[in-house]
């Protein structure tokens, strides 16, 4: 039987989460490394973006998204050795991007940070956020509403690259 | 703050895990190479604030706005999609 609990959280007011939507951060988030264990929270009006809100402190949480439904470009995360951390990521194992949405200068409108993207590890639900050196990622991405009318965009898809191990 | 002279090709160990090595020095760049263990994080400051700062604006969202932007994505959104 699943372990329901209502929290109190500063962004959705009072939610119920159960135990099963916990997401582990070994490292926390850049800034935020204290807080190890989130919530993981999907309600149908905030699709397709889901909420982080911390287990340890409701009131600090993350609305995130996979960026690829507003982007027109594909967007490729490589993933190397180091990076692969705590996430436990073998060759072939699925993995689920997400980025952090920002609010933007203009009330109503948000922007996605694609340089610091995180990694879910389906398998053991472990996330940990990636810092991205790329300068052609930016930190405020604003989303394009039109991306997802374009049928192209569905010929994107996320990728994420895991480099193996040294190459010889 | 510790300070410490290394030549070229000289280390820096801190702890057992961590070594810091001299790889090149050329101009005003000092090119060095850092051994640690895969759980410890090893970034550019500049990135790694610029980032954190991000993270901090991030954590002042509002419900609202998300709920606004999930709003148009729904309204757009062309049946064909749900193929995916």
């Amino acid at each position: 039987m699943r372990a329901k609990m209502k929290i109190q959280s500063r962004q959705l007011g009072e939610i119920e989460v159960d135990e099963e939507s916990i997401v582990k951060l070994p490292e926390g988030l850049v800034g935020f490394e204290d807080q190890k264990r989130f919530f993981l929270i999907r309600r149908d009006e905030y699709l397709p973006f889901h909420w982080l809100i911390s287990a340890q402190d409701p009131d600090v949480g993350f609305a995130v998204v996979d960026p690829e439904i507003f982007l027109s470009e594909p967007y490729t995360v490589v993933l190397n050795e180091a990076d692969r951390g705590d996430l436990d990521l073998q060759e072939g194992d699925p993995v689920h991007v997400l980025v952090i949405a920002s609010p933007a200068e203009n009330p109503g409108q948000i922007t996605l940070n694609l340089k610091g993207p995180l990694l879910l590890n389906p398998r053991n639900r472990v996330i940990r956020q990636l810092l991205v050196y790329s300068s052609k990622l930016p930190l405020r991405q604003p989303i394009d509403t039109a991306a997802y009318w374009n049928p192209r965009v569905s010929e994107h898809r996320t990728q994420v690259r895991i480099l193996g191990r040294k190459a010889a | 703050m510790l300070i410490l002279t290394r030549k070229l090709g000289e280390n820096i160990r801190i702890g057992d895990k961590i070594r810091i090595i001299v790889l090149d020095i050329k101009g005003g760049q000092v090119k060095l190479g850092i051994d640690a263990p895969p759980n410890v994080a090893v970034h550019r400051e500049e990135i790694y604030e610029r980032i954190r700062e991000e993270n901090r604006r991030a954590s002042g969202i509002s419900a609202k706005a998300i709920r606004e932007v999930a709003h148009i994505f729904h309204r757009g959104r062309p049946p064909s999609r749900a193929s995916d």
